[in-house]
């Protein structure tokens, strides 16, 4: 039988293209490497997310980093290898972005495309394992908001606040009740959650610039604003400010 | 009768297509609109139109869209889609050279949802495939030099573990 050669890898581009859509995100990335036809026609085609989200960790040992899938019935992980992200600290990651830290400065990385976004050095250059971290969108959303947090003399909270295209803003702010570190940080809807390990923690809006803390695992809130130092106890013990 | 030959009737219009290898296909105008460039020729030539040529479809593979588009001819009813489903599927599962060729004939005759049904068909027969299994499937020459394979690997290293 003669087989003719290579008929498949002279389909019309579009043809092609239409197939790439339709494949998730490991099958584009073999697809692509099938032959030139293929990997032209399929420059811009997007992967699906075919069931759960995948999960980027970051270890810090020996630079990898973990991509996680959970597939129908397996998980599964993936190890990238990140020479260039030596001696870094990763502050937060989300939607295929990490948030590192490294000798002073504090950037975005994508370990996919290899691309790195600076951003103005931290008011206080020296990151402790105390600071977690957070954002928003990624960095090339002109809506991204950063933060950096730390909990310091167990009542005092440091937020670093950075508005993509802005500078840091830095405000320290007095927790009523005793907080512990703060173990976690993450942006949802619109508002930024610190927790600590303890059902206790505080939550900062971008849009309204309001902090409130939660404490003592009671839903007890409190708001306030920072500028104008008022603060507002309400029925429910919400305690919220404002920060500017 | 002269009923049956005069083609007033609308609900039953006929309409002549023709192959590439010159063979002339009778199809009710309901199956052959589902063509976008059938519809399209049709509404150009008016009734004047004696058989519209398809250079680009062979009578085999002709043969075979017009199959698809007479099943899908009607809109189907909520109890039809499973059936339908069925239908589809049983379809499409055809021999490579013969699914090639469908592929292309649909994508120059333009109709949409036989176009997705095969795109979605290759894309099921490259899922969880190496390349060179996709390479051995549909018997692709790896045009990559080492360097350009090695360096595109290199890329989404990861995903090759």
């Amino acid at each position: 039988m003669i087989i003719r050669n290579s008929q498949w890898s002279n389909l019309p581009r579009d043809i092609l293209l239409q197939v790439a859509n339709r494949l998730g995100l490991i099958d584009l990335i073999k697809f692509r490497l099938v032959c030139k036809g293929f990997l032209s026609a399929s420059c811009t085609a997007t992967a699906k997310i075919e069931y759960f989200p995948w999960f980027l960790f970051y270890g810090g040992q020996d630079s990898r980093c973990s991509l996680l899938s959970y597939g129908d019935n397996c998980t599964k992980t993936y190890t990238l290898n990140l020479p260039q992200l030596q001696g870094a600290t990763c502050l937060a990651s989300s939607q295929g972005w990490l948030l590192v830290f490294r000798e002073g400065s504090i950037f975005f990385y994508c370990p996919f495309s290899d691309v790195r976004i600076d951003l103005p050095n931290l008011p206080k250059a020296k990151l402790t394992s105390d600071h977690t971290a957070a954002f928003s969108s990624p960095p090339w959303s002109k809506d991204c908001v950063i933060t950096v947090i730390r909990r310091y003399l167990k009542t005092y909270i440091e937020l670093n606040v950075l508005k993509l295209g802005d500078n840091w803003v830095t405000h320290d702010i007095k927790y009523e009740g005793s907080l512990n570190n703060i173990k976690g940080s993450a942006y949802h809807g619109g508002t930024f959650y610190f927790l600590d390990n303890c059902r206790q923690g505080i939550t900062y809006c971008p849009k309204t610039n309001l902090v409130t803390t939660y404490f003592d695992g009671r839903n007890k809130e409190i708001v306030f604003s920072l500028d104008k130092h008022q603060v507002t106890t309400y029925l429910h013990y919400p305690h919220s400010f404002e920060v500017r | 009768m002269a009923s049956s030959t005069s083609g007033s009737s609308s609900s039953s219009k006929v309409v002549k297509i023709r192959s590439s290898d010159n063979e002339n296909f009778e199809v009710e105008e309901a199956a052959a609109a589902r063509s976008e460039t059938i519809k399209k020729l049709l509404e150009d030539v008016g009734d004047d139109a004696d058989v519209i040529p398809l250079p680009n479809v062979d009578a085999k593979t002709l043969v075979k869209v017009m199959e698809w588009c007479k099943k899908h001819m009607d809109d189907v009813d909520e109890l039809n889609k499973e059936e339908m489903k069925t239908w589809d599927a049983e379809f499409v599962d055809m021999d490579q050279s013969c699914l090639y060729n469908v592929l292309l004939a649909a994508n120059f005759l333009n109709i949409k949802e036989l176009l997705d049904q095969l795109t979605q068909k290759v894309a099921d027969m490259i899922k969880g495939k190496s390349p060179e299994e996709i390479r051995a499937t549909f018997n692709i020459k790896n045009d990559f030099t080492p360097e350009e394979e090695a360096e595109i690997r290199k890329q989404n290293a990861w995903a090759f573990e």
